[in-house]
């Protein structure tokens, strides 16, 4: 029998491996599980309503993108529900549903099919719809935002619909719900210990740093993703922030409220890691960590807007292939010093 | 008169000047975030269009081909300063609306375009039809561009509400990104018809055989 | 000739012609344009002190008084001493600085109205400053300040003596005007005193 496999001649690569899309998409969802799960808890049922939402509209643009345009439908490979699954954990959980809805189509719609589709796009898909809704409805964007576990206040239940309107807040406080916000009422206190868990008011993904880390753990365990590229993004925040952040001089930031807030570690795990978007060697990978890391720190502490992590992510996107361009790996033999 | 014709059309929909010759985008992504700014631009445009290819056609044999460049740029930047200054004058609400993109009408690839392609090679009627069409579907293009965006980017028409109560505009359509989004999908659109109408007209060639 | 003569020649005539054309075309519209920004200058005094439709009825004094730098604008409605305009600058704007036009009540006490002369805010969100909403006539943040004392001039937000509501959303730029016109209102008492003694010996009038 050894004597057929010998004979075989096939071209390059000769390295197989049994990962396909529709494995690593899942591996993505059970990734993204713990972090989707503790939204879910810290913002009630109305979050776990946004998050399907987001995930059946990506779904029925693609479907409905690639039937028309007669194409093959490929959601069965599941890179639209992690769109727009995404998508759902970097909104607010008090968004308006059309929101959500127009959000999750214009990130497949423009952002993924509009480039030629998965593999082709530039942009990350999920980030580039939500930075289309910020700039589109920035009102309704930074109006949603609750109180974690708010349900569990006297007239609230987990179910609960209508919260941000009985809440009657306004846009003044709830805005400056995320711990970042510069100038103006300051958010209510917080712990690091809540920073950590996820107990405090933000997207409905991006709170809960340790849920993050378990399912980052997973993939970086399962290799779809390296290390490097989340730790120099993270690392390079923390310093910059430390150096240059705090009000009493250098050396001073408050590093460890930088990292665990806002939505970095949603980013630097989930985002910035994408395979399509981001450089495809260690070496460019590190370069893009610490080029997403300077941005988001200038955003943050320079910047008008409180958080910086979506923007430099995509800045950072649109400059890979030029990363990929100049960290191409030496050949064998090729050029020794 | 076919000739003449086809030289007036073009303008509109072969060699649309935003569409498909891809010129002028500077003007057409950064004023027209309302239909007014839109027609505004687009007609200052014409105006200069129409002079600089009257000037160049009359004048286009005693150009040597040496300095027909900078001869045209001379030409095409005086009309824009007559125009901006017109405009101070006589329309300041528009002239402050359109703001630094008047006098950089001199720099609007379609002027120099037409001036080089066609005024300096063809009679003067010519080139008035040529400009008054390039010039006219230019126009157009803006007032699209500018409506679609007015409407869906502040729910207005002419600075009257014509969307329901409920409509929540749309920002960003106002904003830069809007005016790529908007060119890109009107660009999309304007292919899809053509491929559409080129697919009948080979049916109806094969129908004749 | 020389060829280079001959190209020299052409273009210099082609630029020579240019020149004419736009020295006629200066001479024909300077006038005019002096006198666009001259009234576009007046009205948005006269509105910031008489309002949206009383603004153009204002007349103000062709010398503006300048005490410590900054210009003084007299006003006068139907010959009668109106109050007063002047033009301060803020750089704590969203994309750039806001120049701003406060005008103060005929007694230096209260703010009379304000307007926005100049801004670079974002479409849709900051430059909603100046948006006259549909049907209405006055522009309806700036409205907010007519009538208020210069400590009134704060955003509800910051201050709890604020009587001004922030424009959805540009946080920053509502800040920014309204800091801007708390702060000049607050130092106009004193250039008050030098202006009234003025007033009174009708100096403003030479």
């Amino acid at each position: 029998m050894t004597v057929d496999r010998e004979l075989v001649v096939t071209t390059s690569p000769h390295i197989r491996s049994d990962i396909s899309v529709n494995r690593v998409m899942i591996d993505v969802l059970v990734a993204l599980a713990p972090a989707t799960a503790a939204g879910i808890y810290f913002f009630g049922f109305r979050s776990a309503v946004v998050l399907a939402v987001a995930v059946i509209s990506a779904v029925v643009t693609e479907a409905a993108i690639q039937r028309v345009a007669k194409w093959e439908v490929a959601v069965g490979d599941y890179s639209a529900c992690v769109t727009g699954l995404l998508l759902g954990m970097n909104l607010p959980p008090g968004v308006p549903l059309w929101i959500v809805a127009i959000g999750s189509a214009f990130a497949i719609a423009i952002a993924k099919l509009a480039f030629g589709g998965l593999g082709k796009n530039i942009f990350n898909p999920a980030l580039a719809g939500r930075v289309m809704l910020l700039a589109a409805w920035p009102v309704a964007m930074t109006k949603g935002w609750l109180k974690p576990e708010w349900w569990r206040q006297a007239d609230f239940s987990f179910w609960s619909w209508n919260v941000a309107d009985r809440f009657g807040i306004s846009v003044d406080v709830i805005s400056s719900a995320t711990p970042l916000v510069k100038g103006g009422a300051q958010a209510d206190a917080f712990t690091l210990m809540d920073l950590f868990i996820g107990r405090v008011g933000g997207c409905i993904g991006e709170t809960s740093a340790l849920a993050l880390l378990i399912g980052a753990a997973y993939l970086i365990y399962r290799r779809h993703i390296y290390w490097q590229l989340p730790a120099c993004f993270v690392a390079t925040v923390g310093v910059l922030v430390w150096f240059f952040g705090g009000t009493g001089g250098y050396f001073t930031g408050n590093f460890l409220m930088h990292i665990f807030a806002g939505g970095l570690i949603l980013g630097a795990f989930f985002m910035a890691t994408d395979m399509v978007t981001s450089p495809m060697t260690i070496r460019g990978q590190i370069i893009m960590g610490i080029g997403c890391g300077l941005l988001t720190f200038l955003v943050r502490l320079k910047g008008g807007p409180p958080e910086g992590v979506s923007y430099s992510i995509l800045i950072m996107n649109a400059l890979t292939p030029l990363i990929d361009r100049y960290t191409v790996p030496r050949r064998f033999g090729e050029g020794v010093a | 008169m076919a000739k003449q014709r086809n030289e007036f059309w073009k303008g509109f929909w072969d060699e649309n000047p935003t569409f498909r010759l891809m010129l002028g985008l500077c003007p057409t992504l950064a004023v027209t975030t309302s239909l007014v700014n839109g027609l505004g631009m687009g007609l200052a445009t014409l105006a200069v269009l129409l002079g600089s290819n009257i000037a160049i056609s009359l004048v286009r044999d005693s150009i040597p081909s040496q300095i027909r460049i900078p001869s045209f740029i001379v030409i095409i930047a005086s009309f824009v300063t007559i125009i901006d200054l017109s405009m101070h004058a006589f329309a300041p609400v528009l002239h402050a609306a359109l703001g630094i993109f008047v006098p950089l009408i001199v720099v609007n690839c379609i002027i120099l375009g037409r001036a080089e392609a066609f005024a300096s090679k063809n009679s003067v009627w010519m080139s008035v039809l040529d400009a008054i069409g390039m010039g006219l579907g230019f126009t157009v293009n803006l007032m699209v561009l500018g409506g679609l965006r007015e409407i869906v980017g502040s729910g207005q028409l002419l600075g009257r509400p014509i969307l329901p109560a409920g409509y929540q505009p749309s920002l960003v359509m106002i904003l830069p990104p809007g005016a790529f989004l908007t060119l890109g999908m009107l660009m999309a659109l304007m292919n899809l018809i053509s491929r559409r109408l080129e697919v009948r007209r080979a049916a109806g060639r094969k129908e004749l055989t | 000739m020389n060829t280079y003569a001959r190209l020299s020649l052409v273009l210099f005539i082609i630029c020579a012609i240019s020149a004419g054309a736009l020295a006629l075309a200066d001479a024909a519209t300077r006038s005019r344009i002096r006198a666009n920004e001259e009234y576009k200058e007046r009205i948005l005094r006269g509105k910031a002190l008489a309002g949206e439709e009383r603004g153009g009825a204002v007349v103000f004094d062709p010398q503006p008084v300048e005490i410590e730098g900054r210009e003084y604008y007299i006003g006068r409605l139907d010959g009668k001493f109106a109050g007063t305009a002047f033009t301060a600058v803020t750089n704590k704007g969203y994309s750039g600085p806001i120049e701003v036009v406060i005008a103060m009540d005929e007694v230096g006490e209260k703010i009379a109205g304000v307007r926005i002369k100049s801004h670079s805010e974002t479409p849709g969100l900051g430059a909603n400053a100046t948006q006259i909403k549909y049907g209405d006539i006055e522009p309806w943040f700036l409205a907010q300040f007519s009538g208020k004392e210069a400590q009134e001039a704060r955003l509800k937000a910051d201050d709890p003596n604020g009587e001004i509501d922030a424009i959805t959303a540009a946080t920053i730029t509502s800040r920014a005007v309204t800091n801007c016109v708390q702060e000049a209102a607050s130092d106009f008492s004193q250039a008050w005193d030098k202006l009234k003694v003025r007033l009174e010996h009708g100096e403003t009038a030479e």
